[in-house]
Order: C-alpha cells, then sequence, then structure tokens
C-alpha cells in the first residue's frame, strides 16, 4: 500500500490548503502524476489524436473533459471519469484499452485518486483545443447582434428589402391579389375562420383599417394562441399508466390555454409573457393573479412514468428552442455535436429547474362561485391529508432507514451495486427492504471518504484491506474515540463484521443524541450523529421526493390520495380554477454534470447561470433563489440576440406559410443565414421597437405590398420559367396557397353550420361531441389515444415542443370529408340554412355560405340538375369537400 | 434517406396518367411541393421480408416455461438458487420449477414446451428461437415502449412507423402499419405512435372487441348515403374542383387532395373487405380458431399482409395477459390454448400460400419472467407465479429471411440472464430493419435538432440469425 505523501486531514485541506499545501502537491503532481499521463495517456489523448474528444496532457483538456464531460472531479476520485475508466468499473469504459498496455497498477490508481481526492493540483498550462464549433460559433449569423439595415422612409421596408432581391434575381412579383381573396386570407391569417359577407365587401383602400379591426377582435388571440400553444407542447391530458377516463385530465391545464388567448389579445409585451411563463410567481403580481397561470408552459408536459430527468430535460426543450431557437436538449449526454452547447451549459440550465417542485397546493386565480364552494371545502381538506400522510411517511421512512444503517453499510461492503440503485425504475418494496437510493448514496459517501486520513472512515479503509485493529495509530490520526472503541471491542474480522461495527457504533450514538435532544433543545452538532442526521447524510432526502422511497402499498396508496386532488378538481365543474404553478424549492439543488446524462455519474459541479453563447460579456451565476427570474430575464435581455429573431420569424412564417429561418426552432449553425436575414433583423428590431407587441408587427407585415399578392400566376412564358427557376417560392414573388389547418377546417365548418358558439375559456369539451359547437382552440387536447380528426388532419403533437405542423394528404382526411357524422351535420345544418326560394336561389345561397361568393352560370347549372334526383343535404355535402373551401388562396 | 427523388417521380406519374397535365405540369421540379407520404418507396438494399406480423404476447411470456428449457432449474425447483436471484420488480424466493412438459420437435431438434406445443411440432424446422433477448427495466410500460420505440420513457416513432416512413404502403388503399388489440396494452398508443414523424406513420388501431368490420376504422363508410349516390357525389366535386383547378394548374397539392378522395373511395371497399374474415374458407377460419379474437385478429394479419401492409402487430389482450404473477402453471396453459394453435395456423397459411419466405413473424412478448418464484407481498399462500425478467428472455421469429430450427444465443443454466450471443431489444430492432432491407444507422429523421433513429446510439442486426 502506498504511503501518501500528505497525511493533513481532509477538513484541512479544504478550508487552508491553498495556502500550505501548494508546492507539495504540485510535487506529487510531478513524481507521481505526470509520468502516469505522459506514459499510458497522452499518445490517444494528446494533441494528435484526442480520441473521445479528450485530453490528457493539458489542464484545460480534463477540465472541459471529452464526449462523457469532464473527465476529472477535483476532490471527489469516485465520481471522476478518468478514475471510473481506470478501475474498469465500467464495461464500456476501460483505459487504458486491454490492447494499449491495459490496466494500471494498484499503485498508480491510488496516486490518481489521492491526486483528485486532494483537489487535483495541475501546474500544466496551454489551452485544451477549443472545439471548432466553439470558434465557428461566435461567428454564426444568429448569434450575432440585431443589426438593422437603413430602409428609405418613403418605402414599405418590407417591400423595399424583399424588392431589392426579387431585383437582383430577375424575379417579377405577381399582381395584387383580388380584394376577396386577400379579405379571406386575412381572415383566415388573423382569426382562422371565414370572412363575414360584410368583411368581404371592404374596398381596397380600407384593409389597413379590416386589420385593426381583425386584431382589436377577441377571435385574434383564439388563432395566435393556438400557435403559440403547438410550441408549448399543450395538452389537457396527462400520460403514462392507467390515465384513462377522468384519471387522465389534469383539471387546470386550460387556465394556461386561456392565459395565452389572453395575452394575445391583450398584446401582452413578448418579454413579459417570457417572464410570466418562467417565473411568474416571482414577479410580485397579485396574489390570485390569473398571469400565474402562465408557468403551465412548465408544467403541462408529459410525464415520463415520473422520471424526474426527464420531465426537466422536456422543460429545458420547450424553453430552449421554444424561445431560443436552440436545441439545447442534445447537450444532456455530450457537448453538442454541432452548436456551441456545452453539457455544463445544459445542467446549469438543469439546475434552475431541479431547484423548483410543483406544489399540491395551487393558488386560486378565479373567484368562488356559490357552487364552486363545496370544492374549496373539500380541496382544504383533502391538501391536509396529503400533507399530514406525506410528513408521517418522511419521518417513518427516515428513521427506519436511520435504525437500518448497520444493514445499508453490510450491503455496500459485501455487494456489488446493481440495477436497482443506479437506473430508475418502480421497484415494488415491501416495508423492511433497504431502499436502492439510499444504499447507493452510501456507497457513494464511503467510496469518498475510505481513505486512510478520514477520521471516521479512516479504520473502514485500513480493515477493508487488512483486518487488523491499529488503535494507537489511529488515534493518533485523529480517528473520531468511538470508532476506535467500538472497533477494539467488536474486533470485527470479516468486510460484514467490520461494516455491521460501523453500523452499531453509530447507531447509538443517534440513539443517545435521540435522548439528549429529548432532553435539550439544542444539540451540538456530532460528526457521527450527523451520519445519520445532517442534509449530507446518504439518508437524507427532500420530503418532496418521499413517494419513490414508498413501498409498494404506501406507493400506490399515496398515489391514489393525490390523484384525488386532481380527481375532485375534475368532478367539481363549478370548481374556481387555480394556476398549474412552479414555486422554488425549499433546498436548492446544486447541479453537477451527469457524465454521458446518466444521473448515477455526477461529476463537475457547474452554476445555475445562462447558456454562454447567448449572454454578454459579463455572464453572471443566477442570483435569485431557483433562478428561474434570471433565467427569464436573460432570455428577454437586450445582450440576447436569438428571442425577438425567434419570434418574428415564427409570425412571419404564419403569415407567408413559410418563414424567413428555414428551422423555426433551431437558429443553430445548421441553419443557413437567411437569405432574407436583413429583413429578419429589420422586423426583430422594430418589433423591440414596438414594445415587444405583437400587434403592430401583423400590421407591418400585412400592409406589405409581399403580404398582398396573388398566389395565382399568369401562364405567360416569363412566369412559367420562374416558377420553374423558384418553385418554392423562396423570394415570396408571391403568395402561398395554404389549405386550412384542423382548427380552421373544423371551425370554417361551424361558422357554414351557422352554429359556432363564440363562448371563450374554461374547461375543455370534447372535440368528438357533435354538439360542442365551440370553436376548436377550446376542446379537450389528449395526450393518448388521440381521437381519428387530430391525427388525420396534422394536428400539433403535444408530446413535444412542435415548430412547425407537417401537412400530408391522405385519404383518411378525404374519408372524414365524405362520411363523418361531423362533415354530415354540417351538410345537414347548411341545408336547412337554405330551405326557403326556388332551387338557383338555394344554389346561390349555398355558395354565398360556403364560399362566400356567387355561382357561375355553369355552377349553377350543375347544381340544379343534382338537386333534381338528389337530396339538398348531399348537394351541401359536395360544397363542403371543395377545394375552393379547403384552400386559401 | 432521400425521400424527395422517388416521391417527386410518384407524383409526376400520378399526374401524367390522370392527364391533367395542362402544360406546366410537365416542368421539372414542380411537383415536389405535395409528397404522398404513402407513396411505396425503396429500402437501402433489397429486402429479405417485405413486412412484419407482430405476434405480441403482452406482459412478459415466461421464457422457462416456454422456449428456453433449464433441468437446472428442475433440479433446485423448491431450493435456492446457488448463484442468488438478480434484482427484479418484486421480491422473489426459492427456484420454480416449471410445470411444462417439454419436447424437442422437427428435424433440428427444438426444444419446446406444451405451450406452444401445436406450434413447435408444426413448424420447429422453421423457427429461430433468441434465447438471448434482454431489455433494460422489470417494468411493463418501459419495457413495452422499448420494445416498440427502440426507448423506454421518451416520445419516440414505434418500429412500424419507422417502416412506414421509410417504405411507405404498397397499397394506398389501406394504412401502412396496423396494429390489433381486444382493449388497450399497457402504454396504450404509445406502442404505436409515430412521435415526431408525421402523424400519418402511426399506427391504425383496430379494437379488435368489435366484430362488426365497418365498426373497425373510423369513416370507413357512410351511414346514410348509398355507394351509388356517394359516386355521384364525387363526380360533381371532381367537376367543381377542376374548375377550380383551372387557374391554379400548377399546384401539386390540389392535385393531390383530387386523388385523395378518389383513393377513399376505392379504400372503403378495400379497407372492409381486408378485414372481414368471413370471406374465407371454412377449413381456413377453422384452422385459424376465427372464431376466437386471437384467430381473427391473425386472420385478418394475413389478410392485410397480403394486400401489401408493412407492419401489423396482434397483442394478446388488453393491459397484460401474460403476467402470470400467481399459479403460472395454470395461467400459461390457458394463455397457450387461446395463442398456440392459431400462430400454428398463420404459419402453416402463410407457407402454403407462398408468403412465409416473405413475412417475418415475430413472436413474443416486451420481457421474460424470473426463475424464482416470487413472494407475493401480503399473501399468505404459497407462491407459485414468477416476477418480471429482463435480463433473459425469448422471442421466436419464423420466415422473411430468419434460419429455421434454430436456438440462438443461451441464458444461464437457471434462465436468469442472457449469457451467450446476448440480443438487446436494440439489437432485435436492427435485424427487423436489416431483414426489411435497412441500415438501422441510415433510417434517420431530423428532429429538435439531431438526427433520430429507432436504434438511438445502439444496436447490432444479430447476422447469424439471417438465412
Amino acid at each position: 500500500m502506498i504511503k501518501p505523501v500528505l497525511l493533513t486531514p481532509l477538513f484541512v485541506i479544504i478550508t487552508c490548503g491553498a495556502m500550505i499545501a501548494d508546492d507539495k502537491r504540485a510535487e506529487f503532481f510531478e513524481k507521481r502524476i505526470r509520468p502516469i499521463l505522459v506514459e499510458h495517456c497522452h499518445e490517444c489523448h494528446g494533441p494528435d489524436e484526442a480520441s473521445g474528444e479528450l485530453r490528457l496532457d493539458t489542464k484545460a483538456g480534463w477540465m472541459r473533459g471529452g464526449e462523457g464531460g469532464p473527465a476529472i472531479v477535483p476532490g471527489d476520485p469516485s465520481t471522476s471519469l478518468l478514475i471510473r475508466a481506470v478501475k474498469y468499473e465500467d464495461e464500456e469504459l476501460q483505459m487504458p484499452p486491454s490492447d494499449e498496455g491495459g490496466k494500471l497498477s494498484v499503485r498508480q490508481v491510488d496516486d490518481l485518486s489521492a491526486w483528485i481526492r486532494q483537489g487535483a493540483i495541475d501546474p500544466r498550462t496551454g489551452d485544451d483545443v477549443a472545439r471548432s464549433v466553439d470558434e465557428t460559433g461566435k461567428n454564426h449569423w444568429a448569434f450575432q447582434p440585431i443589426s438593422p439595415p437603413h430602409v428609405p422612409p418613403s418605402q414599405h421596408p418590407v417591400d423595399y428589402l424583399i424588392d431589392r432581391q426579387l431585383k437582383e434575381r430577375g424575379l417579377i412579383p405577381t399582381a395584387a391579389a383580388e380584394m376577396p381573396k386577400l379579405i379571406r386570407r386575412a381572415t383566415y391569417d388573423l382569426h382562422g375562420l371565414p370572412p363575414s359577407r360584410e368583411q368581404l365587401a371592404t374596398p381596397r383602400d380600407k384593409f389597413q383599417q379590416l386589420v385593426s379591426d381583425l386584431l382589436a377582435s377577441p377571435r385574434y388571440g383564439e388563432r395566435w394562441g393556438r400557435h403559440w400553444l403547438d410550441v408549448a407542447r399543450y395538452s389537457d391530458a396527462k400520460d403514462g399508466v392507467l390515465m384513462y377516463g377522468d384519471a387522465r385530465i389534469r383539471p387546470f391545464a386550460y387556465t394556461y390555454r386561456d392565459y395565452v388567448v389572453r395575452a394575445f389579445n391583450e398584446d401582452k409585451p413578448f418579454d413579459q409573457f417570457v417572464r410570466e411563463q418562467i417565473a411568474a410567481d416571482q414577479m410580485d403580481l397579485p396574489d390570485n393573479s390569473a398571469d400565474l397561470a402562465a408557468m403551465g408552459l412548465l408544467t403541462l408536459g408529459r410525464m415520463f412514468d415520473g422520471n424526474p430527468h426527464d420531465i426537466i430535460d422536456d422543460q429545458i426543450d420547450v424553453i430552449a428552442r421554444g424561445f431560443l431557437g436552440l436545441t439545447a436538449g442534445c447537450a444532456r449526454c455530450h457537448d453538442h455535436k454541432s452548436d456551441p452547447l456545452s453539457m455544463a451549459d445544459y445542467y446549469s440550465l438543469y439546475g434552475v429547474f431541479a431547484s423548483s417542485i410543483e406544489p399540491y397546493e395551487r393558488p386560486r386565480i378565479e373567484d368562488i362561485s356559490e357552487p364552486g364552494q363545496a370544492y374549496e371545502t373539500e380541496l382544504d381538506k383533502k391538501l391536509e391529508e396529503v400533507f399530514t400522510t406525506r410528513g408521517a411517511h418522511y419521518q417513518q421512512t427516515l428513521e427506519t432507514a436511520r435504525d437500518q444503517i448497520a444493514d445499508y453499510l453490510v450491503r455496500v461492503a459485501t455487494t456489488e451495486p446493481d440495477l436497482s440503485e443506479t437506473a430508475s425504475f418502480f421497484l415494488s418494496l415491501t416495508p423492511e427492504q433497504l431502499r436502492p437510493q439510499i444504499t447507493y448514496r452510501w456507497r457513494k459517501m464511503i467510496a469518498r471518504r475510505a481513505h486512510p486520513e478520514d477520521p471516521i472512515f479512516g479504520p473502514w479503509h485500513d480493515m477493508m484491506r487488512e483486518p487488523k485493529l491499529r488503535a494507537d495509530h489511529w488515534r493518533q490520526r485523529g480517528v473520531d474515540q468511538r470508532i476506535v472503541d467500538g472497533l477494539v471491542a467488536a474486533k470485527p474480522k470479516t468486510p460484514k463484521e467490520i461494516a455491521h461495527a460501523y453500523g452499531e457504533i453509530v447507531r447509538s450514538v443517534w440513539a443517545r443524541e435521540k435522548e439528549l435532544q429529548a432532553e435539550l433543545d439544542s444539540p451540538d452538532s456530532d460528526a457521527l450523529a450527523d451520519l445519520l442526521l445532517s442534509k449530507e447524510s446518504p439518508i437524507w432526502f427532500p420530503e418532496n421526493e418521499i413517494y419513490y422511497y414508498l413501498s409498494r402499498q404506501q406507493k400506490d396508496a399515496f398515489r391514489g390520495l393525490v390523484n384525488q386532488l386532481d380527481a375532485i378538481s375534475v368532478k367539481h365543474k363549478a370548481a374556481a380554477g387555480r394556476a398549474m404553478v412552479m414555486v422554488d424549492a425549499e433546498s436548492l439543488y446544486n447541479p453537477v454534470i451527469f457524465q454521458r446524462g446518466d444521473p448515477a455519474l455526477p461529476g463537475t459541479p457547474v452554476l445555475r447561470q445562462f447558456l454562454r453563447i447567448a449572454s454578454g460579456e459579463n455572464r453572471s451565476p443566477f442570483a435569485n433563489g431557483s433562478g428561474r427570474i434570471d433565467l427569464a430575464n436573460a432570455i428577454v435581455s437586450s445582450e440576447n440576440p436569438l428571442t425577438a429573431r425567434v419570434w418574428v420569424n415564427r409570425v412571419w412564417m404564419h403569415h407567408f406559410g413559410e418563414p424567413l429561418v428555414e428551422n423555426p426552432s433551431d437558429f443553430g449553425l445548421r441553419t443557413k443565414r437567411p437569405v432574407y436575414h436583413e429583413l429578419l433583423d429589420y422586423l426583430a428590431a422594430k418589433f423591440i421597437e414596438y414594445g415587444w407587441r405583437t400587434k403592430p408587427l401583423h400590421e407591418l407585415i400585412m400592409t406589405s405590398a409581399a403580404y398582398r399578392r396573388a398566389s395565382e400566376i399568369d401562364h405567360t412564358e416569363k412566369m412559367v420559367n420562374q416558377i420553374a427557376s423558384d418553385p418554392d417560392n423562396r423570394f415570396f414573388w408571391r403568395a402561398n396557397r395554404r389549405r386550412l389547418d384542423l382548427e380552421q377546417m373544423r371551425d370554417t365548418m361551424l361558422v357554414i353550420s351557422g352554429k359556432i358558439d363564440y363562448t371563450m375559456y374554461g374547461r375543455p369539451p370534447s372535440i368528438t361531441d357533435l354538439a360542442n359547437y365551440r370553436r376548436t382552440v377550446y376542446a379537450f387536447v389528449e395526450r393518448q389515444n388521440l381521437p381519428n380528426i387530430i391525427q388525420t388532419f396534422d394536428s400539433a403533437n403535444a408530446d413535444a415542443s412542435t415548430a412547425r405542423r407537417v401537412t400530408t394528404t391522405v385519404p383518411q382526411q378525404a374519408l372524414f370529408a365524405m362520411n363523418s357524422e361531423f362533415i354530415a351535420q354540417t351538410a345537414q345544418a347548411l341545408a336547412t340554412r337554405v330551405s326557403e326560394g326556388s332551387d338557383a336561389e338555394r344554389v346561390a345561397k349555398i355558395y354565398d355560405i360556403a364560399l362566400g361568393r356567387t355561382p357561375s352560370t355553369e355552377e349553377l347549372e350543375l347544381g340544379i340538375s343534382f338537386v333534381k334526383t338528389n337530396p339538398w343535404k348531399q348537394y351541401a355535402h359536395i360544397l363542403l369537400m371543395t377545394n375552393e373551401l379547403m384552400f386559401v388562396d | 434517406m432521400n425521400a424527395h427523388s422517388e416521391l417527386r417521380l410518384t407524383r409526376r406519374d400520378l399526374l401524367r396518367r390522370t392527364g391533367t397535365g395542362l402544360g406546366l405540369l410537365a416542368l421539372p421540379g414542380l411537383l415536389e411541393a405535395s409528397p404522398n407520404p404513402l407513396a411505396p418507396k425503396e429500402p437501402h438494399f433489397k429486402p429479405r421480408a417485405k413486412q412484419i406480423i407482430h405476434v405480441y404476447l403482452n406482459g412478459g411470456p415466461s421464457h422457462v416455461d416456454t422456449w428456453d428449457p433449464k433441468p437446472e432449474l428442475t433440479k433446485w425447483g423448491g431450493k435456492k438458487l446457488p448463484v442468488g436471484n438478480l434484482t427484479t420488480e418484486r421480491e422473489t424466493g426459492v427456484a420454480l420449477a416449471s410445470p411444462f412438459k417439454f419436447k424437442q420437435h422437427g428435424e433440428s431438434g427444438l426444444w419446446c414446451s406444451s405451450v406452444f406445443e401445436q406450434t413447435a411440432s408444426l413448424h420447429a424446422d422453421k423457427l429461430c428461437v433468441i434465447r438471448s433477448m434482454h431489455a433494460n427495466t422489470p417494468n411493463h410500460e418501459q419495457s413495452m415502449r422499448l420494445m416498440n420505440t427502440g426507448d423506454e420513457r421518451q416520445s419516440r416513432p414505434s418500429y412500424g412507423s419507422w417502416l412506414t416512413y421509410g417504405l411507405g404502403s404498397e397499397n394506398q388503399n389501406l394504412p401502412g402499419f396496423v396494429t390489433m388489440c381486444p382493449g388497450l396494452p399497457v402504454a396504450d398508443s404509445s406502442n404505436w405512435r409515430s412521435s415526431f414523424l408525421p402523424g400519418i406513420y402511426q399506427g391504425t388501431y383496430l379494437d379488435t372487441r368489435k366484430t362488426k368490420v365497418v365498426e373497425l376504422i373510423a369513416n370507413i363508410r357512410n351511414s346514410e348515403i348509398s355507394t351509388n349516390d356517394q359516386h355521384k357525389q364525387l363526380d360533381l366535386l371532381a367537376k367543381l374542383n377542376k374548375r377550380h383547378q383551372r387557374t391554379r394548374s400548377e399546384d401539386a397539392n390540389l392535385e393531390a387532395r383530387i386523388q385523395s378522395f378518389e383513393l377513399a373511395f376505392r379504400m372503403q371497399m378495400e379497407a372492409t373487405d381486408a378485414l372481414d374474415v368471413s370471406k374465407e374458407t371454412k377449413e381456413t377460419q377453422k384452422l385459424y380458431k376465427a372464431d376466437t379474437v386471437h384467430g381473427r385478429q391473425l386472420l385478418i394479419a394475413r389478410r392485410l399482409v397480403e394486400r401489401g401492409v408493412r407492419v401489423v402487430q396482434c397483442y394478446h389482450g388488453d393491459v397484460q395477459p401474460w403476467d402470470s404473477h400467481n399459479d403460472i402453471g395454470k395461467a400459461h396453459k390457458k394463455l397457450g390454448e387461446e395463442a398456440d394453435a392459431p400462430i400454428a395456423a398463420l404459419i402453416t397459411d402463410l407457407k402454403r400460400r407462398g408468403l412465409l419466405d416473405d413475412t417475418l413473424v415475430v413472436c413474443g412478448g416486451e420481457f421474460g419472467r424470473t426463475p424464482a418464484v416470487e413472494i407475493p407481498i401480503g399473501s399468505k399462500a404459497p407462491p407459485t407465479g414468477r416476477d418480471h425478467n429482463h435480463y433473459g428472455f425469448s422471442v421466436c421469429l419464423a420466415g422473411g429471411g430468419v434460419k429455421g430450427g434454430m436456438a440462438y444465443g443461451r441464458t444461464d443454466e437457471f434462465g436468469y440472464g442472457a449469457i451467450e450471443n446476448p440480443v438487446h431489444v436494440n439489437d432485435l430492432h436492427a435485424t427487423m430493419l436489416y431483414l426489411m432491407g435497412f441500415d438501422h444507422e441510415q433510417l434517420t429523421y431530423h428532429h429538435a435538432g439531431r438526427d433520430f433513429r429507432l436504434t438511438g446510439v445502439a444496436g447490432t442486426v444479430v447476422k447469424d440469425v439471417i438465412a
């Protein structure tokens, strides 16, 4: 066994090691560590190869680490990837590889461990070769400050910037759209609805007024709110096992949907919209403010069978892609392959959400109605039951685990870690079984502390190697007297006996402490008792995680109890709405990088702070609690050019059918600088100048000639060639014809039937209920077992943030049009609306209601001849299936 | 893969055929605007199998009671296993000898218990039993998703969706991927979801508790309008659409939607026909036991693959029928009686119709069961069941380019874990894709900043089982 160079007890090193021992530790590095690295590591992990992107020839190299994250965690050999590798602990990671000299000697491994434990002092300088994406990333267009071009005041800025390009490329724009077509485009764009007869009569010079009117209508928020709900992966449903019927309902998800609709109608500044969705709880809003519901963005994602890492990953993903256009989720297991996003960035954000919890008690944001009172009473009672039960389970679980310390230590000393300790899966435990998470934490603590200098586990280390009592030696080292005495008394021989003896010693100290505590109010801290009592104890965990520690029966019962909170909320239809908030956890979580994304491999600590690439010069750690409000502020900071660009690009996309930046939720390095980059920056700057308001942005865009162009082309040779050279209309020389999406289609049918119900907000009705005439945005959004209409019409997938819906054309859509009860019902209603007059008048009326125009002579004749032999309902049905109805020019 | 070039051709062909070439349509590059996502596509290389039928014995059939005989387990029955038990969802105790008799079958001498006696006795030499399957966790929902989507918890497309995305549909009148279950298996639609792939690649789910054919597919019939009247409706619709199209002739999306109505009209006939097992001979119906839901499902499956459907899954039943925590002798016997004859019939039928070589039959569950007995919590009755076991289990393959009469890989002497030639679920997926003509590393889809694939970052094709 090696004789450690430094005998200083660990705590001394931590507190003042830098003053007394630096040169000694540097010497240790030179004598013992550098030779190992040079001889066994540099060949593959040096400047020539950097295998696995890891370099070990500079300090910066191991600090940044390779594909799996930093290689060394100073102070903690047991979690350092380097040590795991040289110990061959992991089948997939064994270094040096057997064909390159194989395993290091025990002494070399011990040296490396000692060096890391003592802080991994490394005098070597020299840069790690920065990842090339970090370098190129600096110059990537999307990360540059927004720089709007100069636009002559006499021209419409959108047209000035577009027409320049068209001219340069020799592209001729189409003529202005005919008014009825333009009006129809505008109402579908802003409201998702067909134009009324009055709207259709708008003269050309009143178009701007029409746009203003449309923006002032509450129908606007219903349309544009839905666009945001796609990004927010909104759903009213839970997912996972046993999520059927009422159990699948998230009773208050709708409060988020309503918040979004309202935010658009009120033209809430987008920066405030961002802040509220991430940290409304920290914005000094009035109690019971409806804006608290904004945090539904964080709380209504998928449930991932209760796996917290996946839930946080989903929160990071929706925020990074939704607001910033960054695919930060890619940095969960390794540094982003193509963007300057590191694992450290990812876990910085992870720390923010791991420090936040969703409380059982949600703030009420609506007034209590008379019939809603019963709910409040029942809820209060149920909440109390939940808290009491949870508290009791928590105390009992901790107490049992303290009592079982000897069993835990024996398990650690005599077995290898098994799957249940590291993988997250559902174990059906009996009350007596050891809790795998606690076993695992004991393992980690002992791996960290079982070394000769430790005042408690020093003898453990010694005796596990050679079961010899060395009382004097230990006393000299400053080992806790009670450990020495206990071991001397027990005379353990085998690992099992040693572990057991340790357990008994600690347990008896704790038992005595308990008695003392009963007598004295403020016990002094005791290092041994702290092994069981402090927050650093392997036994300790936050109370809100208690569920994962329960036995099968307790778990089922407790889950049942918690589910009742939602069940009674579902049952009481008149219940006042409550916001699905997050709040900061009582104890904040200090993030570490999970090597290879595996929570069982905690590595280097990182700070809760913003992504480096989107921060300005002076990035500082988040200072307020979990950091959610700091995160929100960073997202809308003027230092960060992404947020405004990403949003105006989405707005543009919904107006033109195509975005300016091709991947609306990925502005990373693989997304090329858009051809209309200047236009994008102009709009982004203007948007900020408007106070982050979207409505003026709509007006700016919709008053341009570009927006008002026809989608049809003259079939002249010139245009035929033009369409061949730019078939995708990348340069916006004409309008894109678009098919109605799910919501537009269904809402249009409701308008045509004359039955549409414009009631806003509230609990979601079913989309398959034929008596539901409300706008589609209010219909229950499923997550599992999607209704046919949702699947068939390319609805947004609520499993993850949707940047852009796909548009498919499949026979199932036609089957819906031909055979569904919904369309049949609409056809019936339309036929009923035109039951008066001559055949010609009735045909004309159907055209007016369904298509907003008068039929041509030929169309009129076709209609009259059809209804001679067929029912009116079947004729009305045909009009509902036409391309003219389903496409917007 | 490059879907675009093929789609462009198909669209162009389609338009040429329907004679709407208004001059403009012949221009190159115009027609890629609206790819038909189900147009047939070529795989990466020549496939061994053209379709898959997955007989999904959901709940976790016990390998040591079916395909993986363990004489040592019998010897140690009632005693603690000398190697100790592995951690599974519940506490387990002593070794539980299999209550079933094992026999060798066929020229190959493939072992099988009485649970699948008919299948083995008739087809042993066509079967390839992978005895060394393993998964990640001993819980149903995660393992079900793993077996179907390659991932336990994340939202990922099912292998059927991947294959439909890669291959399109041979038959435009039917969905490319159909999944049947009397009720819903654990983790329900996440088993056949398309996730970030376009929704049209999602498995079409048929609840086979319904016995009326027209109730099985949404909107497949109009209950009020006769076929003849509907034809008249569509004729007029076509005329109106053509008028609308005159000034918009360059827009392929309009034409695509027009076509979709013609397809839908034909689909009404063909889809219901495909599901109607009464059109089979009495002999065939009897062979499959088509009067039971299990027989009917497999018979429908054969009718579907015959018509070009790529992937058909038949789940044994609601929730997790093969989950025999208690009295496994009785439970597995009954389940075998339900499943065995239809499976044997399916292989017989595929063989005699010359379909077996093109059809990969996969038969198995999401994991196996523990060799040791499960200790029921809070019950005094003597334990008679087995817990979930993901460390080792068996999946049986047939047809579609796999070797016959073969037992591949091995679990330890008691059947706890795969120890020889272990095959992870990702490897099985890689192999299935390979048999269908795909390199699993190349069949990718770009989403959220990354190229995703069925096998994540893992998966190795098990070449040894390929004929």
